[in-house]
């Protein structure tokens, strides 16, 4: 499992943030909109959640020594027709899920990840939208 | 046990402190400006532009066309507006380095929007300025 996959399994198991998301379908029926591509489908409802790897052609994250310094931003983006109080209220609750959850990921100890409070942001087109940065440190299993 | 710093000590102590912090921001500035550097635009040999029947360049034919970076990559430069408005200042009232891009477009571009992959380039700059990895 990568990280963005846990990270998403954590959001799909939290109560507040799937009763605040739009559904889609990936195949296996509908589910909550959390993506790990970006951007999410032009098809899909708002609000959603994008997660990404910060890092771009260079890989996720920065390795130093036996550390692996991992961080990633999550997008909430809303429905343009409507307030910015659901994405808000999501933004805020995927920084209480995710601030100090543990996260396991292979050939790595076990680690807890630090999220930011959430920023706003609103994109040309009027969709609201919040933007969280997650981080990690991960030290090789001995 | 508590101790005294005077005054003049302290104000010498923000100066230092004033100054490691900006040249960190210096590092990140200039590593934010070497991944919005690279040119999206490329030429457009003659031989490849719209010809007329007489086999001749059409007028107004284009000369470049722009290419955007992949998603998740640092912006190819297309104007260098956005590169310009890298810079870094002190801002005295929370004391911190603040390092960005001015131009209204420049989180759009670094965060992504709905319908459009985001092109990072501030936290990317940030990474390898901790890591001290060059760019």
């Amino acid at each position: 499992m990568t990280i963005l996959q846990a990270i998403q399994s954590l959001l799909s198991d939290d109560a507040t943030c799937v009763s605040n998301l739009a559904q889609w379908d990936f195949g296996d029926g509908l589910v909550p909109a959390i993506f790990v591509r970006d951007p999410a489908p032009e098809k899909c409802g708002q609000p959603l959640v994008t997660l990404r790897e910060d890092g771009g052609a260079n890989g996720p994250g920065v390795v130093i020594n036996s550390e692996w310094q991992w961080s990633g931003t999550i997008m909430v983006w809303g429905n343009k027709d409507e307030s910015d109080a659901t994405p808000n209220v999501l933004a805020w609750a995927i920084a209480r899920a995710l601030d100090r959850a543990s996260v396991t990921v292979t050939g790595f100890e076990t680690s807890v990840l630090a999220c930011n409070a959430p920023s706003g942001l609103t994109d040309p087109d009027g969709f609201p939208g919040y933007r969280l940065t997650v981080a990690a440190i991960f030290r090789s299993e001995v | 046990m508590p101790f005294q710093i005077y005054q003049p000590a302290m104000a010498e102590i923000h100066k230092i402190m004033q100054a490691e912090t900006m040249k960190v921001a210096a590092v990140v500035e200039r590593n934010m400006k070497k991944l919005t550097r690279v040119s999206g635009r490329h030429k457009i040999a003659k031989a490849d532009r719209a010809t007329n029947n007489n086999g001749k360049t059409r007028k107004g034919a284009a000369k470049e066309y722009y290419e955007p970076s992949a998603p998740g990559d640092p912006p190819h430069k297309q104007s260098g507006l956005l590169n310009q408005s890298i810079g870094s200042a002190w801002d005295a009232g929370t004391e911190t380095a603040v390092v960005g891009a001015v131009t209204h477009y420049a989180g759009w571009v670094n965060n992504g929007t709905r319908r459009m992959a985001a092109r990072p380039f501030a936290r990317p700059a940030l990474l390898a300025a901790v890591a001290g990895a060059k760019l």
